[in-house]
C-alpha cells in the first residue's frame, strides 16, 4: 500500500468568474482583456481564442486604459498597484505602488484614471457600507480625499470630462453628486424616491453627459451637469433595474441592460427610437464599448462576454465555465452531479438555465451547450416568482453514445414538471434528443445511472424516484427507450443506485437498506440492512478490480463497507461524507467530507491511502475522477491512473496537485502568434503548413515499444520475438533480463544514488541463474551483446534497475502462472 | 441566442422512429398499382431495357406488362400446363420459360411466336435462364437434373443429374458464360462449370433452396433457403461469407437491386427485406398484404414488381429527380413567393466594401408564439382555441397552457372573457382532463379558471352547464382510478405471494464488526 503523505495542494482547473469586473478592449479594439482568476486575459475578438495571459501579484480590481499613451494598458490591484503593460507586445512595462495607508476595514475596490496626472481610487468603507474616493497625483503622489459619497455596488461612480474639467460623479441612494476634480466644486442632484434609488451610473469619457439608471427600469440621460440646473431626459423601457449602461464615442447612442436578459441600444438623436437583442439567456452584468465603437462587450451573469457589433449582431462569445445563476433571491443556484463523456473528453455539467454545458479540461476551454429544456429563459418579473425548467440530474454512458438528463420545475403552486430525457451523440457533435418522458416517477427523480455498455450494447438506465420505486429503462431497437421493469421495496424511498463495474449486478439504497438486484432477471439477490438503519444512504458504490466483492454505502455520518460474498459488514468509518468518488481504473475511492477534509482509503484495507483537510472551506457539489490517458508518473501515487477532480457549489472545478506537478503547463494552453490578424498572411500561413506536411510525423510509440526498439539485437529482443510458449520458465528470464539491461551500463555508472545498496549487481545475478541451460544460453547471449552497441542509461534508470535486480522475482512468476491458467481456461 | 424558442408540441406526441436515408429512398416510389391474376404468381422478370416491360409468369399463361400503363403488353399462353420461370434475355427481345410439361419454351417477345421448344427434361422445370453468351439456356427440373441446351439445335450440351431432390433455383453467372448454379431441394446449392462438365462446387445450404442469384460482379453466390441467406464467395472456392437470417418465415425469392449495392429477399412472412451489400445489415422493409413468392426489380430500382400467393401482383415505379420523370410542381406559398422575387431583385453586393451587412432573416414564428412573445397571453390563448376548434390538436392547446402556467400569466389569459368563451375552454378541459399526460396541466388551469370565475359562474349558463359536465367527468375519473388501484391491490398480492419464497431478508450478525475510525494522520 502507498502511504506516502505528499503534500498536497489544490489547483483551480476552471470556474471563477469572468463577468465580475468590466472588461477592456484594446486600443486597436481587436482584443479584449478580462480579468479571471489570478491575471488578466487576453481574447481575440475575431476568433474569440485565448491570446496570452498578463500575470499580476494580486488581484486586480479595474482594467484601465491609458488616456495619453494609446499603447498602455493598466490594471489596478487590490493592493493599490497600478501595473502598467505595453498591448501591442503584452510585455509588462512597470508597477507603481500607490501610497493610500488605508485604514484596515477600508479596502481598494476600483480606480478612475482621468488624466496621466490624477487618479481617482474608489475605497469601500465596509464598516459605513459606503464608497469613498481618494484623488491621487501619479507624478506628484499627492492625495486629497474628495467630499463626496457613493453607494456600495460595482458601477456607483464614474469619471467623465466637460470641455474644460474633469469631474467625478457618484450616486448614493436618491442622490447624483458630481465633484469638479479641479475645483472640488459640488453639485447634488435629487430625484424623487418613488422611482426607487439608483442602480448605476456612467459618464461620458469626452462630453458632459450623465446616464443613471433606477431600480425602476428608467434611464436618466443628465447634460450639463456641472451646474445645479441639470437638463435630464427619461429613457423607460427596462422593467427591472439597470445593470450597466455605456455610451458611444460621440454621444450618439447608448446601450443599456439588466435582468430581462435583452441588450437595447437606444438613440440619443430624439426619435427615441431602440433596437434589441432579445432571450440572451442571461442576465446582463456590464458593458464596455471599443475604442473604435464597432463593438460592445456585454457580460452576463452565465460567465459569457458576447461582443455585440453595431448591427446589433453577437459577433464572438468568449464563455469560460457557464454558470447556473439564480436570479430569485435567497434560492441556491442548481449545481448538477459532474460526469465525464468520454468521446469529447469533456467535463458534463449543467451550465446556464436549463443547459448543460460540455467543459474540456484538458484544453481549459468550454466545447458547447445542449439546450436541455428547450424553453426560452423567463426572467423575474416585478412581483412575480418566476421559475424556470432547470436540468437536476446528469448522466452520461461510459461509451459516450447516449445522454441522459432529468429536468424539473417546482414553483410550489401548480404540478411538479419533471422530464427525463434521452440524448444520443450526433456525428455533427451535438446530442439529439431521442425519448422525452414526462413524469417518469410522478414526482422527483432521486438518482439515476447507466449500466456501464459492455460487448453485448445493452443500454439500459435506471432511475430512482420519491414514488417510491425504481425504474429500468431500456433503448429499443429504433433507439427509443421505453420502461423496462419496476421495481421497489415496501415503501422506502429509492435514492442511490449503481451499477456493478461488470453490470451483473446493480445496487439500490432505499432510505437506510441497501437492495443488490440481478441485473439479467431483474430479481433482488440480497437485502442489506444494520440494525442502526435509520440514516439515509447517500452514496453507493461497487469495488472496482480487487475490490470488487465490496459494495461501499455512505450516509451522513458513516461510511459502511459490505462484503458481497459474505454479505457481511467489513468495516464501518465514521466519516460525514459529503461526496464519494470512486476511481474506474483501480480500486481507489474518495470521499469528501463536510469537514472540508478528503480521504482516499480503499475498501479493502484498514488506513486510508490519504487523508488531509485540504479544501479550505470550499463545499465541495460533485466530484470524480478523470482517467489519464497515461500513467502520470509524477503524479501523487493515488493520482497515477486517474486525476480527482471535484465542483464546488459555485461551479468552480478544482484538482489535486503535488508539489513537484505545481510547475508542469497542467493543461497546455492553445499558443497564438503575438501578431495575429496583423502580419501573418493567409499566403504564409499556406506555406507554414506545406514546410511541416513535409516532415513525417513519427507516431510516438508506446512505452515498452520504445525501450524494446533501444535494445536492438539484444536478449531483450530475442525475448519479445521468441513465442510465449517456447520461453524457458520465468525464473530464468528475469535474471538475464535484468543483466542485459546493467551490465551494459556497468562501465556508465560513475555515481550510484543514495538509495542504492546494491553494489555488486552481477555476483547476485549470477547467483540467482543456478540453471545450467539458462546459464549457458545467457553466456552466448553476453557474447552477442558485447558485439553489438551499448545503449546508455541514465544514472537514475541504472539505479532502479540495480535495486530491482536484488528483488524477488518469484511473483512474477507466479503472476506468468495465473495468466496461463486464465488462457487456458479461455 | 437571440432567437424566440417556439412552443414544442412534441412533448405531447408519441415519438416516432426517424426516417432513415434508406426509407427516404424506398419512399419514393409511387404507390403500388396491383395487378390481380389467377393462382400463385410464380415468376417475375423485368426487362432490362427501356421501357422496362416485366414478365409475370402465372398459371399457364406468361404475361408482359407495361409498367407505366400497367396494361398488359403482350401475353404468351401456348402452353398447357401450368408456366413456370418467364424470364427476358438481356436485350429482352426474346423470353424462355419452363413448365410442367417439362418442356423450355422459346418466345420472341415482339411477335409472340413459338421458337424453339427444349425436351429432354423428364420432370416439371421451374427455371430457366439464358447464358451471357446468348446462345444457350440453362434450366433447371424437377427431374433432379440441370441442363445447358444449345438454342441453336435445340439439343442438350450437358447435363447435370448430381442432385438428389427436385432442382428449383438456379442462377447464371453474369460474367462467364460456363459457370452456372443450382439450388435444390436436397439443400445443395451446386456450380457447375460446362468447358469440365462437372460440379465445381457444393455448397451445404442447410435448407431446401428456394432461390440462387450471383451478386453484380459474380463474385459471391447468395442462396436463400428456409428463413436463412447465405452468402457463399465462389472465387474462393465456396467459402461460407455470412448467413443471415432477415426473415421468420420462408424466403422465396430473391433479388439484386439498386445496381447491386442492395439485396431484396422476399418471403412468406409479406416482408420484402432490403439487405445492404456493404455491410449484409437490414436496410428497410417493403410490407405486402400477403406471402411473397416472387420479386421483380430492374437493376436501377426503375420498376418493382412483387408477385404474391393469392395472384395479386404490386407494382410501383421510382419516380424520377432528374426531370425525366414525373417532377412534382414548385407551389410557393405567396411568402415564399415574395422572398423569391425579392431575392431575384437584389443587387450583386459591392465586393469592394468596407463591411458587408446581410440582411436578418426574420423568425418564422406561429401566431401563439407571436403573442407568446409579446406578452398577449389572452390573445394567444383565444387563437389556440380556435385553432383547436378547427383541427382538433388537443396538445398545442395543453402545451400553451403549460407556457403560462410557467409565466404566470394563466390568470391573465383566463380573465375577462365571456360565457361562451369560458363554455368552450370548460368543455375542452371536461374532455382531455381524463388523458394522463394533460391532467397535472389541465388541473392547475381547472383552478386558475374556478379561482377567477368562482364567483360570476352562477350568472354564466352555458359555463355552468360545462362545469358540471366537467365534474361528472372528474367524478367518473375517480371511481375508474379507484377501480384500477383495487385490481393493481389484488394482482400485488398475488405477485408477492409468488415472489415470497425467493426473498428471504438477510439479516446480519454485526457483533463481530467494531465501529473503527481511521486515524486522523498517518
Amino acid at each position: 500500500m502507498i502511504t506516502t503523505q505528499e503534500e498536497l495542494k489544490l489547483k483551480r482547473v476552471a470556474g471563477g468568474s469572468i463577468t465580475e469586473h468590466r472588461p477592456l478592449f484594446s486600443s486597436d479594439s481587436l482584443y479584449i482583456y478580462i480579468i479571471w482568476d489570478d491575471g488578466v486575459r487576453q481574447y481575440s475578438i475575431k476568433t474569440g481564442k485565448f491570446v496570452q495571459k498578463l500575470e499580476t501579484p494580486n488581484e486586480v480590481v479595474e482594467l484601465l486604459s491609458d488616456p495619453e499613451d494609446k499603447n498602455l494598458l493598466h490594471g489596478f490591484t487590490s493592493a493599490g498597484e497600478l501595473l502598467t503593460w505595453k498591448q501591442d507586445t503584452g510585455f509588462f512595462e512597470n508597477k507603481k505602488t500607490l501610497a493610500l495607508k488605508l485604514s484596515s476595514e477600508k479596502k481598494i475596490v476600483g480606480l478612475h484614471l482621468s488624466s496621466n496626472k490624477n487618479a481617482v481610487v474608489v475605497v469601500e468603507d465596509t464598516e459605513k457600507q459606503i464608497h469613498k474616493f481618494i484623488k491621487y497625483n501619479l507624478n506628484t503622489n499627492e492625495k486629497e480625499n474628495l467630499p463626496v459619497i457613493g453607494q456600495v455596488g460595482k458601477f456607483s461612480s464614474s469619471v467623465g470630462s466637460s470641455d474644460k474639467d474633469e469631474y467625478l460623479a457618484t450616486i448614493h441612494v436618491y442622490n447624483l453628486r458630481v465633484v469638479n476634480l479641479n475645483s472640488s466644486e459640488k453639485f447634488k442632484h435629487t430625484v424623487n424616491p418613488e422611482w426607487g434609488s439608483f442602480s448605476c451610473v456612467r459618464s461620458h469619457p469626452k462630453q458632459n453627459l450623465i446616464a443613471t439608471c433606477d431600480q425602476s427600469g428608467r434611464i436618466l440621460i443628465w447634460r450639463d451637469v456641472m451646474s445645479f440646473q441639470a437638463i435630464k431626459t427619461l429613457h423607460h423601457w427596462h422593467k427591472l433595474p439597470v445593470n450597466d449602461v455605456v455610451f458611444t464615442g460621440q454621444a450618439s447612442s447608448f446601450y443599456s441592460g439588466g435582468s430581462e436578459t435583452v441588450i437595447v441600444k437606444w438613440w440619443l438623436d430624439g426619435s427615441q427610437s431602440r433596437d434589441f437583442i432579445t432571450n440572451t439567456g442571461a442576465s446582463i452584468k456590464n458593458m464596455a464599448i471599443s475604442p473604435d465603437n464597432k463593438y460592445v462587450a456585454v457580460g452576463m451573469a452565465d460567465n459569457a462576454i458576447h461582443v455585440v457589433n453595431s448591427q446589433m449582431d453577437i459577433e464572438q462569445t468568449i464563455q469560460h465555465v457557464s454558470t447556473h445563476f439564480e436570479e430569485r433571491p435567497g434560492v441556491k443556484p442548481i449545481v448538477s452531479r459532474m460526469s465525464f463523456d468520454p468521446r469529447t473528453k469533456a467535463l458534463v455539467v449543467n451550465g446556464r438555465s436549463g443547459h448543460v454545458q460540455f467543459y474540456s479540461v484538458e484544453n481549459q476551454s468550454y466545447m458547447f451547450l445542449v439546450d436541455v429544456v428547450g424553453q426560452n429563459y423567463l426572467n423575474q418579473q416585478r412581483g412575480l416568482d418566476m421559475v424556470n425548467t432547470e436540468v437536476v440530474l446528469t448522466a452520461m454512458s461510459s461509451d459516450g453514445n447516449w445522454f441522459a438528463t432529468v429536468e424539473e420545475r417546482d414553483d410550489g403552486l401548480s404540478h411538479l414538471e419533471c422530464r427525463l430525457k434521452f440524448w444520443s451523440w450526433d456525428w455533427q457533435h451535438k446530442f439529439k434528443l431521442k425519448t422525452s418522458i414526462e413524469n417518469p416517477h410522478q414526482g422527483r427523480v432521486n438518482d439515476i445511472a447507466f449500466q456501464p455498455v459492455l460487448g453485448d450494447g445493452v443500454n439500459r438506465l435506471i432511475s430512482t424516484g420519491m414514488n417510491a420505486k425504481f425504474i429500468t429503462w431500456c433503448k429499443s431497437e429504433d433507439s427509443l427507450w421505453t420502461l423496462e421493469f419496476v421495481g421497489k421495496l415496501d415503501n422506502l424511498v429509492p435514492r442511490p443506485v449503481e451499477f456493478s463495474n461488470d453490470t451483473s449486478l446493480y445496487a439500490v439504497g432505499f432510505e437506510g437498506t441497501l437492495s443488490v438486484w440481478e441485473t439479467s432477471a431483474m430479481e433482488m439477490k440480497s437485502c442489506l440492512t444494520r440494525p442502526d438503519a435509520s440514516e439515509r444512504i447517500n452514496f453507493v458504490k461497487f469495488g472496482n478490480n480487487a475490490s470488487s466483492r465490496y459494495l461501499v454505502a455512505a450516509s451522513s455520518s458513516k461510511i459502511v463497507i459490505w462484503d458481497l460474498i459474505l454479505l457481511q459488514v467489513v468495516k464501518i468509518i465514521g466519516l460525514k461524507v459529503a461526496w464519494l468518488a470512486a476511481n474506474p481504473m483501480n480500486d481507489h475511492m474518495a470521499a469528501f467530507t463536510e469537514g472540508g477534509e478528503l480521504v482516499v482509503f480503499l475498501p479493502s484495507e484498514k488506513a486510508p491511502i490519504y487523508r488531509k483537510s485540504i479544501l479550505g472551506g470550499k463545499k465541495v457539489s460533485s466530484a470524480l475522477y478523470w482517467p489519464h490517458d497515461e500513467v502520470q508518473s509524477n503524479a501523487v501515487g493515488w493520482q497515477r491512473l486517474a486525476q480527482l477532480y471535484f465542483m464546488t457549489d459555485n461551479q468552480e472545478i478544482f484538482t489535486f496537485v503535488s508539489k513537484n506537478e505545481e510547475n508542469r503547463d497542467f493543461f497546455n494552453p492553445v499558443e497564438f502568434p503575438n501578431n495575429e490578424g496583423k502580419t501573418a498572411t493567409p499566403l504564409a500561413a499556406f506555406v507554414a503548413k506545406q514546410t511541416l506536411s513535409q516532415v513525417k510525423k513519427v507516431e510516438p510509440l508506446p512505452m515498452w515499444k520504445q525501450q524494446v526498439n533501444s535494445y536492438q539485437g539484444s536478449y531483450l529482443k530475442m525475448m519479445c520475438e521468441t513465442p510465449s510458449h517456447m520461453l524457458p520458465p520465468m525464473q530464468m528470464l528475469v535474471g538475464e533480463l535484468i543483466n542485459e539491461y546493467l551490465t551494459a551500463q556497468s562501465s556508465t555508472i560513475e555515481k550510484p544514488q543514495e538509495f542504492f545498496k546494491a553494489p555488486e549487481p552481477m555476483e547476485v545475478i549470477e547467483g540467482s541463474s543456478t540453471d545450467s541451460e539458462s546459464e549457458e544460453e545467457g553466456s552466448k547471449v553476453r557474447q552477442k551483446r558485447r558485439k553489438a552497441k551499448t545503449k546508455k542509461l541514465r544514472p537514475v534508470e541504472e539505479s532502479t534497475l540495480q535495486s530491482v535486480a536484488k528483488l524477488q522475482f518469484d511473483w512474477v512468476e507466479m503472476l506468468f502462472d495465473a495468466v496461463e491458467i486464465t488462457s487456458d481456461e479461455e | 441566442m437571440g432567437t424566440f424558442k417556439p412552443l414544442n408540441t412534441k412533448v405531447f406526441t408519441k415519438t416516432e422512429p426517424e426516417l432513415s436515408d434508406e426509407a427516404i429512398y424506398w419512399k419514393k416510389f409511387t404507390a403500388p398499382a396491383i395487378l390481380k391474376d389467377f393462382g400463385p404468381i410464380d415468376y417475375i422478370d423485368v426487362n432490362p431495357n427501356d421501357p422496362y416491360h416485366f414478365a409475370v409468369t402465372c398459371s399457364v399463361r406468361v404475361q408482359i406488362f407495361n409498367p407505366v400503363t400497367k396494361a398488359v403488353y403482350k401475353s404468351l399462353t401456348r402452353f398447357k400446363e401450368t408456366a413456370y420461370g418467364g424470364k427476358f434475355r438481356h436485350d429482352g427481345k426474346l423470353i424462355c420459360a419452363g413448365g410442367d410439361e417439362a418442356e423450355v419454351k422459346l418466345f420472341d417477345v415482339g411477335s409472340k411466336n413459338l421458337l424453339r421448344i427444349f425436351k429432354g427434361h423428364e420432370g416439371p422445370v421451374h427455371r430457366c435462364f439464358f447464358c451471357i453468351n446468348n446462345s444457350q439456356l440453362f434450366s433447371c427440373s424437377d427431374d433432379k437434373s440441370a441442363a445447358v441446351w444449345d438454342i441453336a439445335s435445340e439439343k442438350i450440351v450437358a447435363q447435370y443429374r448430381d442432385h438428389t431432390d427436385y432442382v428449383r433455383a438456379g442462377a447464371v453467372s453474369p460474367v462467364s458464360a460456363d459457370i452456372v448454379v443450382s439450388g435444390s431441394y436436397d439443400k445443395k446449392v451446386m456450380m457447375f462449370d460446362t468447358r469440365t462438365n462437372e460440379v465445381a462446387l457444393t455448397l451445404d445450404h442447410g435448407a431446401p433452396v428456394e432461390s440462387v442469384i450471383f451478386n453484380k460482379t459474380g463474385s459471391i453466390i447468395i442462396s436463400a433457403g428456409g428463413t436463412d441467406i447465405c452468402f457463399w464467395d465462389a472465387l474462393a472456392g465456396g467459402k461460407l461469407l455470412s448467413r443471415i437470417t432477415p426473415h421468420h418465415k420462408t424466403i422465396t425469392c430473391l433479388a439484386m437491386a439498386s445496381d447491386g449495392l442492395r439485396l431484396l429477399s422476399g418471403g412468406l412472412d409479406k416482408r420484402v427485406r432490403v439487405t445492404d451489400m456493404t455491410d449484409l445489415q437490414p436496410a428497410h422493409v417493403l410490407n405486402y398484404s400477403s406471402p411473397i413468392l416472387s420479386i421483380g426489380i430492374e437493376s436501377n430500382d426503375k420498376v418493382l414488381a412483387v408477385g404474391m400467393v393469392d395472384g395479386l401482383v404490386s407494382v410501383s415505379r421510382k419516380i424520377e429527380e432528374d426531370g425525366k420523370g414525373k417532377t412534382p410542381r414548385i407551389r410557393y406559398t405567396l411568402r415564399e413567393w415574395r422572398k423569391r422575387e425579392q431575392k431575384l431583385r437584389e443587387f450583386e453586393p459591392l465586393q469592394e466594401a468596407d463591411t458587408t451587412f446581410t440582411e436578418k432573416e426574420r423568425q418564422m414564428m406561429s401566431n401563439i408564439d407571436r403573442y407568446l412573445r409579446s406578452y398577449r397571453y389572452s390573445k394567444a390563448l383565444d387563437v389556440a382555441m380556435a385553432m383547436y376548434n378547427t383541427k382538433r390538436k388537443a396538445e398545442s392547446v395543453v402545451t400553451l397552457v403549460q407556457e403560462l402556467i410557467r409565466r404566470k400569466g394563466l390568470a391573465t389569459a383566463l380573465a375577462g372573457k365571456d360565457d361562451h368563451e369560458i363554455a368552450k375552454i370548460l368543455k375542452f378541459f371536461s374532455k382531455h382532463i381524463g388523458n394522463f399526460e394533460y391532467m397535472p396541466t389541465l388541473i392547475d388551469a381547472t383552478n386558475t379558471l374556478i379561482d377567477i370565475y368562482g364567483e360570476e359562474i352562477n350568472d354564466m349558463p352555458m359555463a355552468l352547464d360545462a362545469c358540471n359536465n366537467l365534474l361528472s367527468t372528474i367524478h367518473d375519473e375517480e371511481q375508474l382510478t379507484v377501480k384500477l388501484l383495487e385490481l393493481q391491490g389484488a394482482m400485488e398480492m398475488l405477485k408477492i405471494a409468488s415472489d415470497s419464497h425467493k426473498l428471504a431478508p438477510t439479516s446480519n450478525d454485526d457483533s463481530s464488526v467494531i465501529t473503527e475510525e481511521f486515524p486522523s494522520t498517518l
